[in-house]
């Protein structure tokens, strides 16, 4: 009796155990709730929705789930195939992409090499913010309906790196027919959503393109929101109004803490370094010893420690971890007061006084980093003053090569676009004949190995070639290195994401947390 | 009044000429657009080449009379870094604006007229101090500070109203309230006083002693008398604010002129400069007409002079 009863009990509890049983199943089997609407809250609006049009970072989180790019990258900085199944190169400044027959337009109109072209005429055109991408592209030729030749002005042969989630296609009918000045207000393109609607300096709407090629979106919507305070859209996460917030100030961070809703996702690596350049023209910084006493001097990993609140990583070359130039080797610049000063007392330097100058707003926290870097420089015998310009009084002053620079400070601290497939950037910056040589820089090893790299078709050829190039500008010192800050995120709870190293954000990578 | 209506139009005329006149050439002076826009690969060539697009290579005399040959046509240009009608961007934004502003004077008055009207009432007592401290308290706190605090208690504690946000009421209640504050610190201020000068009068003690209750005597009599002071304030706030709501707007994410017009100056687009000087001064000198209808409605003796 007492057997029967104890077996009924059993019976009893497995039946109402049941149902819970059931549903932890379905919920580690991958039955989980689907991804519903996500709202990524951005810190800036877009200039434009015709994706030919501009390449900065913000844009293409929403370029990328709008348009399809020809090729992309994983989450390791890898290239792989999207709207071109396959490539090869035909001689040294032709490359052939061979394009999916499968896909289409959201507005029906079938996807071909036209499409690619016209992407690729209009990025270069004189309004377009997105020609630095395509500066070493001369055209693109239809070779028929699914392929397309990009021709380049001479060997470039890293360039599917360059082009990778940069080049990708327009309607051409539809662009004809509306015109350019309709079509980045009313975007067409071929990705995962199609266009809803834009409220300017609010919201860009997205809907799932059930006609996807790559199978249906995740996300019912896709919302970018326009927060563009920065402890706004952390709230907004903390919140539940937001799925994703970008541009997330470290000193945010400790919110997060204990926070059951959200949480701080930061990457691995940063695509937006700071540096330090010196205005190599005059004639202070011609003897080695001052330039490698001003690197020795600064204590970058306080800056990252105090002004990052860890959030960042110090730097001793010129190429962000993520980037092919990047050489793990290299060690960060290491902190050492005492040999600065000795150089200093070596060379003997008659005028100690120094400018150290900087941007506001694209170098974030400018005045505190300046106050320490100034710091650090009089600690080893500088005599330094500071000098913050709007960013584009600086960008002027920077740019002004008929003069040599004469109203830049003799130090200035900046930052450049990083992140994979950027060394076209680096180029600018440190060949002699690079329009983005502020510092006047001239090495001739540097142009050289430029040239090799340029040229090095095979893989490791152009790694050893640019890897030998960092090695050279760190032993040359031309610059002096800061550090990159790493992208800090504030993510919800209701989904599982990571940072990618390229700072991209591809809805489709998101999913539903586990519960 | 036709007289009065022709010498508001021309004083309208030349306030909006000269201030985007003054705009004109303030932008010309602080900086380059085309050194913003500088990318790797471009050449000098590439870069004469933008500035000949926006015009920029002639000298600012030439630049100036294409500007005014074009504004009598309404045309503001192309912005710079959009590609879009510079006053279409403009006038897209001021609605948000307009709205934000206006339900921020509006609380700022209804409240105000409470308040006011109880300090001046119950001058001198506990009441009245209360609300003066309170005043003083709106009046020196810092907005951004004000609006940060909102968010943080209303929205991250309470889970009471969305953080930020633009297109429903939800979204308005904050933003409003954190504009609305020193306005109403004010406002309140001025009823005070206004009312304690109206109380005295003797048409008050008159209509006092003639048994007329207080409440009545209120509404009729004061509020009428300090009507004028008050709209000549509400529209120089309003003027003010529909140009200068920035921290507000960025803070709650509203997608007003302020942003639009910082962002412009920042990147130097002078096409969006421009087109949003002649608004704001369009909106002041409106607002300011607007007011000076009231104040005949308000007074016959305006009407009547």
């Amino acid at each position: 009796m007492n057997r029967l009863g104890n077996l009924r009990s059993l019976l009893k509890a497995a039946a109402l155990a049941a149902p819970f049983v059931l549903a932890a199943g379905w919920a580690s089997a991958g039955w989980a709730a689907p991804l519903g609407d996500v709202t990524v809250a951005t810190q800036l609006d877009l200039t434009t929705l015709n994706g030919s049009k501009n390449v900065t970072g913000w844009h293409r989180w929403v370029y990328r789930n709008l348009y399809d790019p020809l090729v992309t990258l994983d989450r390791s900085g890898k290239i792989l195939p999207a709207l071109a199944t396959s490539w090869e190169r035909i001689d040294d400044v032709t490359w052939r992409f061979h394009l999916r027959d499968d896909a289409k337009f959201h507005n029906g109109e079938p996807f071909t090499a036209e499409a690619v072209k016209l992407w690729i005429d209009e990025a270069k055109k004189p309004d377009s913010q997105a020609r630095g991408s395509l500066a070493l592209v001369s055209e693109g030729k239809v070779v028929d309906d699914h392929t397309i030749d990009i021709v380049t002005e001479g060997p470039v042969a890293y360039f599917i790196d360059t082009i990778a989630d940069r080049v990708s296609a327009i309607p051409p009918k539809y662009y004809a027919e509306v015109g350019a000045q309709e079509f980045a207000v009313k975007p067409v393109g071929t990705g995962p959503y199609k266009f809803v609607s834009w409220r300017r300096g609010d919201r860009i709407v997205l809907e799932p393109n059930a006609d996807y090629w790559g199978g249906a979106p995740k996300a019912d919507q896709l919302v970018f929101w326009v927060v563009p305070d920065a402890s706004a859209r952390a709230a907004a996460v903390l919140n539940g109004e937001a799925t994703l917030a970008t541009a997330i100030a470290p000193f945010e961070a400790p919110r997060f803490e204990g926070s059951t809703t959200a949480r701080i996702e930061a990457s691995q690596s940063g695509n937006r370094p700071i540096w330090g350049g010196m205005m190599l023209n005059r004639p202070m910084f011609k003897d080695r010893r001052v330039r490698e006493a001003i690197n020795l001097a600064i204590n970058r990993q306080a800056i990252v420690d105090r002004l990052l609140r860890g959030y960042g990583k110090p730097m001793g070359q010129l190429c962000a971890t993520s980037m092919y130039c990047h050489d793990d080797s290299i060690q960060p610049m290491p902190y050492d007061p005492e040999r600065a000063k000795a150089l200093l007392d070596e060379v003997g330097l008659e005028d100690m006084s120094i400018v150290l100058h900087a941007p506001q707003g694209p170098v974030p926290q400018s005045n505190e980093l300046t106050q320490v870097v100034k710091a650090d420089l009089e600690r080893v015998g500088f005599k330094v003053e500071i000098r913050i310009d709007e960013a584009s009084q600086f960008s002027k002053k920077l740019y002004d090569f008929a003069s040599g620079g004469k109203d830049m400070g003799d130090l200035f601290i900046y930052f450049y676009q990083g992140g994979p497939g950027s060394e076209t950037t680096i180029r600018s910056l440190t060949h002699s004949e690079g329009n983005w040589n502020w510092q006047y820089y001239k090495n001739p090893k540097v142009d050289a190995l430029w040239d090799r790299a340029l040229s090095a078709f095979d893989l490791a050829d152009r790694e050893a070639a640019l890897k030998e190039l960092s090695g050279v500008i760190r032993e040359d010192l031309p610059w002096f290195f800061l550090y990159e800050p790493l992208s800090v995120w504030a993510v919800s709870n209701k989904v599982a994401w990571k940072a990618r190293s390229d700072d991209q954000i591809i809805v489709e990578e998101m999913e539903p947390a586990a519960q | 009044m036709r007289r009065f209506i022709l010498r508001r139009t021309l004083s309208a005329f030349a306030v909006i000429f000269g201030v985007i006149t003054v705009i004109f050439v303030l932008s010309r002076m602080i900086g380059d657009p085309v050194a913003l826009m500088i990318q790797p690969g471009m050449t000098e060539a590439d870069v004469a080449q933008l500035r000949e697009m926006w015009h920029l290579d002639e000298p600012i005399v030439e630049q100036y009379l294409r500007f005014i040959g074009s504004v009598v046509q309404g045309d503001f240009g192309l912005s710079i870094w959009q590609g879009q009608p510079a006053l279409g961007l403009v006038l897209e934004a001021l609605p948000a604006t307009l709205l934000l502003t206006s339900s921020a004077l509006l609380f700022a008055l209804l409240v105000a007229l409470v308040f006011g009207s109880l300090a001046a009432v119950y001058r001198d007592t506990v009441l009245d101090r209360g609300l003066m401290a309170l005043t003083l308290f709106g009046q020196s706190m810092p907005n951004f500070w004000l609006a940060l605090m909102l968010v943080l208690i209303v929205s991250v504690h309470l889970h009471f109203l969305p953080p930020a946000g633009y297109g429903e009421l939800r979204h308005l209640i904050l933003p409003a309230l954190a504009l609305g504050l020193f306005p109403l610190a004010r406002l309140t201020r001025l009823v005070r006083s206004e009312l304690l000068d109206v109380l005295s009068q003797d048409y008050i003690r008159t209509a006092r002693s003639k048994g007329i209750a207080p409440m009545m005597i209120l509404l009729r009599h004061c509020f009428r008398n300090i009507a004028i002071s008050l709209v000549t304030v509400l529209a120089v706030d309003f003027g003010t604010l529909v140009g200068g709501a920035v921290v507000t707007e960025t803070i709650f994410a509203w997608p007003g002129m302020g942003r639009l017009m910082i962002q412009a100056i920042s990147y130097r687009d002078f096409p969006i400069m421009q087109a949003g000087a002649f608004v704001v001064a369009l909106v002041v000198v409106l607002t300011s007409l607007i007011a000076d209808i009231a104040y005949a409605f308000i007074n016959p003796k305006v009407r009547y002079a």
